[in-house]
């Protein structure tokens, strides 16, 4: 077990920057999910520091130890590939054993951990099997099988449930979590799911274009995004981010064909000036027609999840915008007009040059 | 009643034509293998009647080519020959492909279309130089003349087929074994080359069968009759008199030869197919 730390960690190939300089501490134990869309550099920084890409610069510590040179196999660190990459010539045994018997490991040794883990991922009876004669779950279980065998400071996961279905990868991802729970050993998860990240994580890394736009708990990044990449991209569905202005203490949303103020937004006394208002689909409440500070909204798309309702239409006439409403009211319809007052205390205000938290 | 009919007539044709076809290139394909057979089981003048069914069973051409010739010791050459170009066709390529597929490096499309540039060339056209080269390196009627020269036909379809089969090996496999900790040769023995055993067989195989048959080097390169690989040697066998042509033993080298090749292609006929196309589909 140990803790991971980067340092101005830079990754060029030629004379594209992948990684941009990154700082980031992991703590020992932790559960750190690295998030983020396709090409934003997660999984190279996984990559790097499993020791399968070079560092251009910065300096990777394990443990406390800088391992920038260091060989994969020597660093204490072990992977479970988005593809699984079981060895397609061995048996499940094998493909386990492969990493102890190159370490030259006793053979005793080898069997007993192999045992061992294979009671805890349920593999027992699957050993003498082939990977191709398992199913994608069982696989997955291997995958994961050889990299805890191998007993790692730490757990590098890429895209692991990016293969399964839907029903399987949530169920693969309590096992994760339990997992991680039993082993107590410091994991680093890449996924572009954000719903994934928000479950497992102790702690949400969200990178984009190499750099790092936040990092801390689910909870932290959900209540405070630190600018509208992150308010965007955390939340299922999106944050509504709608151009506005501060005006004498309110915001008015731009574009708006019909009046909108809404008062006592935090900071909103920041000063007259253009802003990014950030609301989330389910901070919206629906009230009668004609209430103070109400703005209406037309609905265009009606997504029932059973649970809740998704609204998705034109608010004050002009922007476009998402609500979440209980699925206990009277269901509106297409073509509908509601009026929907924002919480106020649950909004999101951003500077409109920077994208930054205000 | 007669729509019904016609829909059985028509398909049950179509078989019978398929069938018929079936039957003709069979007919046409092994034939000559099967009359070679009939005959090299003749003696004395019973070769030049013409005989569908085996007439007689005499083992004379078989123990003659022995026995008037080092038949025995061709067979042995052009065996040494052959698996010796298999082993090298095969270590070079591999070692060769997984440089190819695997690493990014200047000029390796270049060096791959040269490689493949190299089997363009007619034997003829390569002959002569070829002759100096076995010279200078003083291999001239001795088989390394023959294994050196047999590479430039078997190394670049080695080269090629191998490459293309290890770029379609996935890479993440390759990488979980890096971090399993194994080196470059650990990974090429313990992870490649199991993964491509289809492949090297079907190369292998085609290989042998080049350096086996091969002819034109051969009866040039070799001088002594002791020297001499098999297809060299039965072109060579020679009647009584110049008047002669041995036909009966012509025909029972040529079986003896031919056996041995047609035994390993049926052993391994599934390896052969799914190497054939396992480089052009991933999966």
């Amino acid at each position: 077990m140990a803790n991971v730390t980067l340092r101005g960690l830079r990754k060029s190939f030629d004379d594209t920057d992948v990684i941009k300089g990154v700082d980031l501490e992991i703590e020992d134990g932790a559960f750190c999910v690295l998030v983020g869309p396709s090409g934003c550099g997660k999984s190279t920084l996984l990559r790097m520091i499993a020791g399968l890409e070079d560092i251009t610069a910065g300096e990777l510590a394990i443990g406390g130890e800088v391992v920038n040179d260091v060989a994969p196999a020597d660093r204490g660190v072990s992977m479970v590939f988005q593809s699984y990459a079981l060895y397609p010539h061995m048996t499940v045994y094998e493909n386990m054993a492969f990493g102890l018997k190159l370490a030259k490991t006793e053979k005793d040794t080898v069997e007993q951990r192999v045992r061992e883990v294979a009671e805890i991922l349920q593999l027992g009876d699957l050993l003498d099997r082939k990977p191709k004669a398992l199913s994608g779950g069982q696989r997955q279980r291997v995958a994961i099988g050889r990299a805890i065998v191998r007993d790692p400071r730490v757990f590098l996961f890429d895209e692991p449930l990016s293969n399964l279905d839907a029903a399987l990868r949530v169920q693969m991802r309590l096992e994760i979590s339990r997992l991680h729970r039993r082993l107590g050993t410091t994991m680093i998860h890449v996924t572009h799911d954000q719903v994934e990240a928000m479950t497992l994580a102790d702690k949400i890394v969200v990178l984009n274009g190499g750099v790092i736009e936040q990092a801390g708990s689910p909870r932290e990044l959900y209540d405070t995004p630190a600018n509208t990449f992150v308010a965007g991209f955390i939340g299922s569905p999106a944050m509504n981010l709608l151009p506005a202005r501060i005006e004498g203490g309110a915001v008015v949303l731009d574009d708006a064909s019909q009046p909108t103020r809404i008062e006592g937004i935090g900071k909103s006394d920041a000063g007259d000036g253009p802003v990014i208002l950030g609301i989330r689909p389910e901070h919206f409440d629906l009230v009668e027609d004609g209430a103070g500070g109400g703005i209406g909204f037309d609905v265009e798309v009606v997504e029932d999840l059973g649970d809740t309702c998704v609204l998705h239409g034109v608010l004050a006439g002009a922007p476009q915008a998402t609500v979440r409403v209980p699925a206990e009211i009277a269901l509106p319809s297409r073509g509908d007009r509601l009026t929907v007052v924002p919480g106020t205390r649950r909004c999101h205000l951003f500077d409109r040059d920077t994208g930054q938290r205000m | 009643m007669a729509r019904s009919g016609t829909r059985g007539i028509g398909p049950a044709i179509a078989r019978l034509g398929f069938w018929l076809l079936v039957a003709g290139l069979l007919v046409i394909l092994l034939f000559p293998f099967y009359y070679a057979v009939v005959t090299s089981f003749k003696s004395g003048s019973g070769i030049f009647e013409v005989d569908y069914l085996p007439s007689e069973l005499s083992v004379a051409n078989y123990t003659s080519i022995f026995a008037e010739q080092p038949f025995a010791r061709n067979i042995l050459n052009s065996l040494g020959v052959s698996l010796a170009v298999v082993g090298i066709s095969l270590f070079l390529g591999l070692t060769a492909a997984l440089a190819l597929g695997r690493f990014r490096f200047k000029g390796r499309r270049w060096m791959l279309l040269a490689v493949l540039g190299v089997s363009m060339f007619p034997q003829v056209a390569v002959l002569s130089g070829m002759f100096e080269l076995i010279r200078v390196l003083g291999l001239f009627n001795s088989p390394g003349g023959l294994i050196l020269s047999y590479l430039i036909f078997t190394l670049p379809f080695t080269v090629w087929v191998l490459t293309s089969f290890i770029r379609d090996l996935p890479v993440e496999v390759e990488e979980a074994a890096i971090m399993d900790g194994a080196g470059p040769w650990t990974l090429l023995t313990r992870i490649f080359l199991p993964m491509m055993w289809p492949a090297m067989v079907t190369t292998g195989l085609l290989a042998f069968i080049v350096a086996w048959n091969e002819f034109l080097f051969a009866l040039t390169f070799t001088l002594s009759n002791d020297q001499r690989t098999v297809p060299v040697a039965i072109a060579l066998i020679t009647g009584g008199s110049e008047f002669e042509v041995p036909w009966g033993r012509i025909m029972a080298a040529s079986v003896i030869v031919t056996v041995p090749l047609i035994a390993l292609v049926l052993v391994f006929q599934r390896r052969i197919v799914s190497g054939l196309t396992a480089g052009a589909v991933k999966g």
